[in-house]
Formats: structure tokens, C-alpha cells, sequence
């Protein structure tokens, strides 16, 4: 029997502001098996990046809970959800978000001195490793600004796994590459996936990469069936 | 490399534009070494001056003064014996003095005349070192010698070997003059001093001033003068007499010293919360350069307290690191003052003569006097008197690191709090 990973009961988004609120999402329920790929699409504005910064831990909703790996997430204090982060979650974001001041290698190195791990050389190797799997071995010791957009991309990408996360947020992966990194970006998302065999939850707008994930959560067309509902 | 400190003196140390230490490190570690550079000198400064002053207050009346009720007191010398055997004990110089009108060549001056015991110029290097002889020997080896100030042998018209009157009004108010060979002449740097002070032996004094077998008091020095309190129990018993330490003497000009001294320190705390608010301005700035990667740390994983930890550690390593550095530059500054002042003069000096020079070559011009920073004539000091006190460089050093570690409290929280959701949404 396959496992749910994340369970998301009646997640409410709602923005408020001095003179207005705004809803972004309303009594969601999702649930997400482990090892799967999942696919949230939708137009702008309909909350993908909201749904992945709570389900992710990143944020949290307005009401409903978020259940991860049998934990309540929604409800723990941000030291704890660091922890969580650290523990259970890598993040690929639009833009890739290297540390400006770090080299390639420094940059993948991160999540695991958040961790607490000792860097040595096996740990160091194991890092060259997942760089030259991703054919950047040679570009350990440069800066970001030293790269092009998708040698940073796939950095960024390498920096999601090296902590060996449950799963894998990625928040439209190949939004700011142009079409021929944005295919190798996707090539190595689904070698990967399918190497290290996570759990890749993905807001997208392509419908290519959609089309190739387990499942797609369409949250236009949840959005038009609540109204319906209503 | 724990997380902390490998975030923290990564972002001490690079810019990714420069490759190189921070601009905005630099600038906040300059603040720091220079500040604590000034703090040294100027406390070592302070700290020479009020030195030469104390030195100078005890020069005269020594480290304590024992005094004898209505003529003195009697038996001196065994009780100088007794003094002697007390430890920490180093001299003990008997005295009688008193006012007398001294008569020169062609005016009459007031002065107190000191009977000393004739080895005291010999015997006591902080006496030779405050009663400099311009000229003459400082020897009452031969009865009827006088050792006057440098002022009082000008008002009187009188030289080295010349005679003088001294005249000694006794109970009926008559004076009864005895002629005194003048053997020596001193500056003191003090005007009082050099203006109406003179010595003669203490054989002579006790008779011309018909004091009997009585001394005034007796004057003492001590191996620690800076912890006189500490002497004078046993000096009392030893001596049961009125004591006087220097300090009680002079008890009105340690306390403006006291009052100098505080507001040094006083100034040097504003001065150092000018630093700290450099500093905070320096890592608000380093909070908000750093704001998009404070928020991808975070959504790794780093904890709100562990990136406030990387922040303060940050102002921690600035105040140790700046003020280690500063320190050693007041230090070398201190040691090197006076050289880097006649440098200063040469410089100034040759620029003035050099311009003379010139100028002479068009119009008719004065030579320039030659500028002096310690002009002797004037200050009775040749040079910048510094003490480096070790207590000092531990106050700077503190004072230096905790404000620069408080200044960094409120970017600190700011840093903890900032939510990298908000922070990757803005961006």
C-alpha cells in the first residue's frame, strides 16, 4: 500500500489587508502519495505558490490543517518548522536563489551544515558527485554570478537533494530559462526523480511537465467546481 | 565549521561583487580600530599627565608626613629608627620649616625655608627628578648653605656663591639676619616653588629657628605611595603623631583629578555609542543587503534563533577583531607619541622656514619662532609624560566588543523574524 506523505484538510488561504481581504483558496483537500509526481497548475493568481509554501511549510493557512509524515505542520512554531524544513523538505524555486557569496559547491553544501553535518571530504565527494551528475563538476569553485542561468538552475536543483529530503517543492522550475535550458532542466528533473526516487510536488504552468507527473491538481477548475458547489 | 560562525565570518568576509572583504565590514572594523586607537592614546596621555602631576604633589611633602604636636617632635631619630623597620618603609627624611625673608642684593623676598638632612638630594631620585639645579651643587655639607628657586635667585639678584640675608623674626619680633651662601639653584616647574622656596640643612634650621632638639615632622616615603592607606596604621604606631598622607594633603587636587579622570571616561562612553550606532547602522544595512538570503537560509532550514545567532556573532567578531587591532595601534601610537610630535615639529618647522625663506626674498619678514609642542620654558616638560595602564586596555576592550555585540541586538531580531515566504513573494 502506498503512503500518503501529505495531508491537507480544509486548507483556507485568505489575505487580508487594512480595507480588503482576499481569498486565495477555500476548504482545499489534498492528499499526496509518497514517491509520486504531482502537478498544480492553474492561472496566475489562483494560488500554486501559496499551496506549495503551506504544504511545504513555508507558510501557513488561514484555517484547515496540513499533515506531514503523520505530523501536524500548521500548528508548530517557526523554530520547529526550520527544523522540519531542514529535515524533510528541498525547494526549487523560478528563480534559482544561489548565495551570491558562495561558491557552487559552498552553495550545494548549505542545507547540510544547516543540518549540522560535518563537512569532510566524503561528505565534500558526495557533493562533487551530485554536481557532476548534473555536469557541473567543473564549475565547483564558481560564484553565481560566474554561471548561466541554467548551470545555476541545476546548482539549485542539486542543492534540493543533497539533504536527501522527503520531498521535493518546485515552483515553476523552468519559468525564467529560455526554451532549451527550460528542456534540459526538465530532462533532469525526471532522471533525477527517477534516480532518488522523492516525492516531487510541482507549480507549474507547463502543461508538458504536467502531462509527465502521476497526478495534476487543477486548481481552476477545484475553484469552478466549489462555485458550483455554492 | 558550525553553521553560526560559517555564515558569520562569510558574510564579514566576502562580497560576491568585490571577491574581497566586505566595504561595509571595513568600514564598521575602521570605526572600531580607530576608535579604540584614540581611546589608548588618550588614556595613556591622560594617565602620563595626571602621573607627572602626582609625582609632583609628592616631590615636595613625600609620600606621608608625620607631625609633632606644638614645637614637634623630640626624640626624631629613634623614632625615624622605628619608622625605618616598618615594611615598605624606604626613607625617612626629618624637616623644619618655616617662613623667613630672605635679603639679596637689592630686594627682600618672603619664603619658606626647608631644613633637610643634607644626603636628600643624593638619597631620594624623585626629589633630583622634581628639583632639577639649574646650576650649583646640592650640598649642605658646609654649614650655612642655601639652595634657592630659579624665580626667587632672580628677584633677589643673586648667583651661584653669592651671600645672602636670612632674617628670622623671633618672639619679640626682632630679626636676627644670618648670611647664607647661595650653592645651588632650582626649577620645579611649579611657580609657588620655584618663587618661594628655599633649602638649607636641618642642623641649620633647627638653629637659626632655635628649635632645640625639636623637628617640625618627618617626611616618608614608601615603596607603593599609590596605596599609601595601606602604611599608615603602622606608621601610627610606630609614630603616634598627626599623619598625613599625600593624598590627605592634597586632597582637593586628586579630587578634580578624580573629576578629570571620570569625565575622560565619560567621554570616551559617548564616544564609543557613536561607534555602536555606526555599527548598528552598519548591520541594518548588512541585514537588508542580505535580506533575500537571510529568506533562502531560512527556508532551509536555518532556525530564527540560529540566523539572529549568525548576526550578533557577526558584531561580536567586529568588536574583538577591530578592537584587538585598535589597541595595538593606540598602543604603538603611545609608545611612539613623542617621536611622531617632533616629527610633527620638524615638519611644521621646516615648512615655516621654508616659507620664510621665500617670502624674504620679496618682502622684509621676521624670522618665525621655532614651534614646539612642549615648549620646556613654558611647561617644564620636554616631553608627552605617558602611562599605559593594563585596566585600561581591558575597559576599551570591553566597552569596545559589548557595544559593538549590543549594536547588533535589533538587526539581529530584525533578521530572525523576517518570514522567507515574504521575503521570495517581494522578490
Amino acid at each position: 500500500m502506498i503512503k500518503t506523505i501529505i495531508t491537507a484538510r480544509n486548507l483556507t488561504k485568505i489575505y487580508r489587508t487594512m480595507f480588503d481581504s482576499i481569498t486565495v483558496f477555500e476548504n482545499l483537500n489534498v492528499k499526496i502519495e509518497e514517491g509520486s509526481a504531482v502537478a498544480i497548475i492553474g492561472q496566475s493568481g489562483l494560488g500554486k505558490t501559496t499551496m506549495l509554501n503551506i504544504l511545504s511549510g513555508l507558510d501557513s493557512p488561514t484555517s484547515g490543517e496540513v499533515i506531514f509524515n503523520d505530523s501536524r505542520i500548521d500548528n508548530i512554531d517557526e523554530e520547529k518548522l526550520s527544523e522540519f524544513r531542514n529535515k524533510n523538505v528541498g525547494f526549487i524555486f523560478q528563480h534559482h536563489y544561489l548565495l551570491e557569496d558562495f561558491t557552487a559547491l559552498d552553495n550545494v553544501l548549505i542545507p547540510l551544515r544547516i543540518k549540522g553535518v560535518i563537512i569532510d571530504e566524503p561528505v565534500k565527494e558526495y557533493a562533487r558527485e551530485l554536481l557532476d551528475s548534473v555536469g557541473l563538476l567543473n564549475r565547483q569553485y564558481h560564484y553565481p554570478d560566474q554561471l548561466s542561468g541554467g548551470e545555476r538552475q541545476r546548482i539549485a536543483i542539486v542543492r534540493a537533494l543533497i539533504h536527501e529530503p522527503l520531498v521535493i517543492f518546485a515552483d515553476e522550475p523552468t519559468g525564467s530559462l529560455d526554451r532549451r535550458n527550460a528542456e534540459n532542466i526538465e530532462v533532469l528533473i525526471w532522471s533525477l526523480k527517477e534516480k532518488f526516487n522523492k516525492t516531487f510536488i510541482i507549480a507549474t504552468h507547463n502543461m508538458e511537465i504536467a502531462a509527465k507527473c502521476d497526478r495534476v491538481i487543477d486548481l481552476g477548475s477545484i475553484r469552478a467546481n466549489s462555485k458550483k458547489g455554492d | 565549521m558550525d553553521i553560526i560562525l560559517y555564515l558569520s565570518t562569510k558574510y564579514l568576509k566576502f562580497k560576491a561583487s568585490e571577491r574581497g572583504l566586505s566595504v561595509i565590514s571595513v568600514i564598521a572594523l575602521l570605526t572600531i580600530v580607530i576608535s579604540c586607537a584614540a581611546a589608548i592614546v588618550i588614556l595613556s596621555a591622560a594617565n602620563g599627565i595626571h602621573e607627572n602631576f602626582m609625582q609632583k604633589l609628592m616631590a615636595r611633602d613625600f609620600h606621608a608626613v608625620i607631625m609633632g604636636p606644638g614645637r614637634g617632635i623630640a626624640n626624631y631619630e629613634n623614632i625615624s629608627k622605628r619608622l625605618l623597620k616598618i615594611k615598605g618603609i624606604t626613607e625617612v627624611f626629618p624637616y623644619y620649616e618655616k617662613q623667613a625673608l630672605l635679603k639679596g642684593s637689592f630686594s627682600v623676598w618672603g619664603a619658606m625655608v626647608v631644613g633637610m638632612p643634607p644626603l636628600v638630594y643624593e638619597n631620594d631620585r624623585d626629589f633630583r627628578k622634581q628639583f632639577k639645579l639649574e646650576v650649583g651643587d646640592f650640598n649642605f655639607k658646609n654649614s650655612k648653605s642655601i639652595s634657592i628657586g630659579y624665580n626667587l635667585a632672580i628677584n633677589l639678584g643673586v648667583g651661584i656663591g653669592d651671600t645672602l640675608g636670612l632674617m628670622v623674626y623671633g618672639e619679640d619680633f626682632i630679626p636676627t639676619e644670618y648670611r647664607f651662601r647661595v650653592a645651588s639653584i632650582f626649577t620645579a616647574g611649579q611657580k609657588d616653588y620655584d618663587t618661594s622656596l628655599a633649602f638649607i640643612s636641618l642642623d641649620d634650621a633647627r638653629e637659626i629657628f632655635n628649635a632645640g632638639n625639636y623637628v617640625d615632622g618627618i617626611r616618608v616615603k614608601v615603596e607603593d605611595p599609590y596605596n599609601i592607606e595601606k602604611y599608615v596604621p603602622q606608621l601610627k604606631m610606630a609614630a603616634p603623631f598627626y599623619i598625613y598622607s599625600w593624598k590627605d594633603l592634597h586632597h582637593n587636587d586628586l579630587a578634580a583629578l578624580q573629576d578629570e579622570k571620570m569625565l575622560i571616561n565619560i567621554i570616551l562612553f559617548f564616544f564609543f555609542f557613536v561607534v555602536a550606532f555606526n555599527i548598528l547602522s552598519t548591520m541594518i544595512a548588512m541585514v537588508l543587503d542580505k535580506k533575500e538570503e537571510i529568506g533562502i537560509l531560512k527556508a532551509m532550514g536555518l532556525k530564527p534563533s540560529g540566523t539572529q545567532q549568525v548576526f550578533l556573532l557577526d558584531g561580536f567578531l567586529l568588536g574583538v577583531g577591530g578592537s584587538f587591532v585598535g589597541i595595538i595601534a593606540g598602543l604603538l601610537i603611545t609608545v611612539t607619541l613623542n617621536d611622531i610630535l617632533k616629527f610633527i615639529e620638524i615638519v611644521i618647522n621646516f615648512i615655516s622656514s621654508s616659507g620664510y625663506f621665500l617670502a624674504r626674498m620679496i618682502l622684509p619678514v621676521e624670522s618665525p619662532a621655532r614651534f614646539q609642542f612642549f615648549n620646556s620654558n613654558v611647561y617644564y616638560i620636554d616631553k608627552f609624560p605617558i602611562k599605559i595602564i593594563f585596566e585600561d586596555i581591558i575597559f576599551v576592550m570591553l566597552l569596545s566588543v559589548s557595544l559593538s555585540t549590543i549594536a547588533v541586538i535589533m538587526p539581529s531580531i530584525n533578521a530572525s523574524r523576517l518570514r522567507p515566504v515574504e521575503v521570495l513573494r517581494n522578490d
